[in-house]
């Protein structure tokens, strides 16, 4: 050793012999940072999974939102194309299944247009309650009487005239009414009584009738023109056909047509459903029902009966105390498929399969072989269960507060698919020396429960049509670790809370 | 400082009182290393529990065919090296040229320096420049190679062998006057 190693030899040993006592300050530092990290940790895995779950959500329910969106435009195209091409007789047509019309008018008998024909008339197709309501919005003519639109009918009706010939006998045309929008299933039945109370065809010529309060709905057939009513002059100033309908008879050359605006909710009910008032020498009953033109009267409120959804979500496991240590305690994955089926609006049940797991585990198990060659030399394995892996059945009976609201309890079906373990060997010498190796393997599930089931209890809310949340409580029925000593296992069960978005793939 | 492996595995399961038994254990030794790279006792121990949390976090990398001790050692090194490679920034980069001042031989140096304790040792290679310092400590005493060291520091071979030489040349200059 030349004098410059020496130095450092020296220099070195020196630094060596400086000494720094423990102090439990400096562990309460660490511990400090050690439990903050934890924390950290545990945020970060449930913020993962959350927005993983959020996500996937967001992801499959895109290219639904896109459709929706695209599901407006069909009744402006509607609504537009009527109003380019007015209604003629042949325009309404039964072929076209749930199409819809609707005249809207007002009469106010200080005009002189009384006599002129009607209204336009605008073909609506089907569409959703709330587009049709709005659809009121959307022509604000039927409430305010306009001397141009009455123009632009008239035009209209000479179109249909010139199409007939220009034929001015309309007794020669077959008077129908037209039909116009219904609501509920009492409407319906309030129209089918209507009609089949009265026989007699309607009178058409010089009929002058005041509005009458009927809220009915009257269908219209194949190819008929629309019955023409007017208003008497000496009874109907001031009228605006509002949850009314009017027959309005045209002095001569116009075709009739029905003026009938949407009846008011009030006026729906089965009791107060009026018969259409007619001149007491014609009477004009409403039409029969045509085959064909049938409307769909089922309730669009009703829950689909079956439904296909994804669900992904987090469990937060509460963990059960083993020997005075938390265990089992942390945030887990939970997501998979669920089939549900209404049996009624507010009861349904669901089954579901997916995949589930608990980690956070502690329980060690050891094996140790003794040699004796030169002393005692013994190899140690000890085997640490980090993760179990499940695959998960859940079955829910549900109770719907409304469409969006639900309750539900139900049993879980966990079966334990593998686990993930910790496996370290060491060689211990009677000279306390220690060497071996630690490495993680799958398939060590000795010591746990084969499956288990959990209650639940759940709290669904539909955030749209297709897309829920819900928060669940879970407790465990069985025991996770399935020790065999008497009593140790006691307190292995868990329990926690488990946050799911779930998204209907299918209805 | 004998480590058994089940407080390893107890470690690897994150048991509070594995870890805090552990903490004991390499304290003194961790300290020792920590309080050469740092300028402080705060800083050391700040440094320490740094690298004592990696060494958990890591514990389950731990091949039990490598000395715990030595292990350690490069994981808290590493810390330290880290820590001071965020706060070094450009200023140490330069060598500055130093004429060293004629010192007494080694011989006799090196029987001053065992005389010294090893307080004033320390505090003499503290005033060392700080890359200068770091290349001595990491090389003399936690024996890592020039090139690690290069590695570690972010700076040429031949340059870890000149701030080694620079180290050297600085101490012998500082211990003799000190003596």
């Amino acid at each position: 050793m030349n004098e410059e190693e020496k130095f450092d030899e020296l220099l070195s040993s020196k630094l060596s012999e400086r000494d720094f006592p423990f102090d439990e300050v400096n562990w309460d530092e660490a511990e400090r940072l050690i439990i903050k990290q934890e924390r950290l940790r545990k945020i970060t895995r449930f913020a993962l999974v959350f927005s993983a779950g959020i996500a996937a959500g967001v992801l499959i329910m895109l290219p639904f939102l896109i459709n929706t969106n695209n599901a407006l435009p069909i009744f402006v195209s509607s609504k537009s194309k009527a109003n380019q091409n007015p209604i003629t007789q042949s325009s309404i047509s039964p072929t076209v299944n749930n199409d819809r019309v609707t005249t809207n008018n007002t009469i106010n008998q200080k005009e002189e247009k009384l006599h002129e024909p009607i209204q336009s008339a605008v073909v609506i197709k089907e569409t959703p309650t709330h587009i049709r309501v709005a659809s009121s919005n959307i022509f604000p003519i039927a409430k305010t009487p306009n001397k141009n639109s009455s123009l632009s009918v008239a035009s209209i009706n000479k179109e249909t005239h010139k199409l007939k010939g220009e034929s001015n006998s309309i007794a020669s045309v077959k008077e129908k009414p037209i039909y116009a929008d219904t609501r509920n299933t009492k409407e319906a039945i309030a129209i089918e009584k209507a009609t089949n109370e009265s026989s007699a065809k309607p009178a058409i010529n010089g009929i002058t009738e005041n509005a009458a309060p009927i809220n009915s709905i009257v269908k219209t057939e194949n190819n008929i023109p629309a019955t023409t009513t007017a208003a008497n002059k000496n009874n109907t100033e001031n009228t605006v056909i509002s949850s009314n309908i009017s027959k309005v008879s045209t002095t001569n050359s116009t075709l009739p047509v029905t003026t009938i605006t949407r009846p008011t909710k009030n006026s729906l009910s089965d009791s107060a459903v009026p018969k259409p008032q007619t001149n007491s020498s014609n009477n004009i009953p409403p039409p029969p029902l045509l085959p064909g033109t049938q409307p769909n009267y089922t309730n669009n409120d009703n829950p689909t009966s079956n439904i296909l959804s994804v669900y992904a979500g987090g469990n937060y496991s509460f963990g059960w105390k083993d020997n005075g240590e938390k265990e089992g305690s942390g945030i887990t994955p939970w997501a998979g498929f669920n089939f549900t089926h209404y049996f009624t609006n507010d009861i349904s049940a669901s089954l579901g399969v997916g995949y589930s797991e608990l980690n956070h585990l502690n329980e060690t198990y050891t094996s140790s072989m003794m040699q004796y060659d030169f002393g005692a030399n013994a190899t140690i394995t000890t085997i640490t269960p980090q993760v179990v892996y499940y695959i998960a059945f859940p079955l829910k009976l549900q109770y719907n507060l409304d469409s969006k609201n639900m309750f539900g309890v139900g049993l879980d079906y966990l079966l334990m698919l593998t686990t993930s373990s910790i496996l370290t060997t060491g060689q211990q010498t009677s000279f306390g020396e220690t060497t071996g190796t630690s490495e993680k393997q799958n398939g060590y599930t000795q010591g746990f429960s084969n499956s288990n089931i959990q209650l639940t209890l759940a709290y669904t809310r539909m955030l749209t049509g297709r897309f829920g949340i819900s928060a669940e409580y879970y407790y465990d029925f069985d025991y996770v670790e399935n020790n065999t000593v008497p009593g140790i296992n006691q307190s292995a069960k868990n329990s926690g809370l488990r946050l799911v978005l779930s998204y209907q793939l299918m209805k | 400082m004998n480590i058994e492996i089940d407080l390893i595995t107890a470690c690897i399961r994150k048991e509070r009182k594995a870890q805090y038994e552990l903490y004991k254990l390499v304290f003194r030794y961790l300290m020792s290393i920590c309080i050469r790279y740092t300028h402080s006792y705060e800083d050391a121990n700040e440094a320490l529990n740094t690298g004592f949390l990696k060494i958990l976090n890591n514990m389950e990398k731990y091949r039990a065919d490598v000395p715990f001790k030595a292990w350690i050692r490069k994981i808290m090194v590493n810390v330290l090296i880290d820590e001071f490679r965020k706060q070094k920034r450009e200023k140490e980069n330069l060598i500055v040229a130093h004429e060293y001042a004629e010192h007494k031989p080694l011989v006799e140096i090196n029987e001053a320096i065992a005389k010294m304790d090893a307080e004033r040792i320390h505090r003499l290679i503290m005033e060392l420049p700080p890359v200068s310092q770091k290349v001595f400590n990491l090389f003399v005493v936690d024996g890592f190679e020039h090139k690690e060291i290069a590695t570690m520091l972010g700076i040429s071979e031949g340059t870890s062998k000149w701030h080694l030489h620079n180290s050297r040349e600085q101490l012998k200059e500082k211990l003799a006057k000190a003596m």
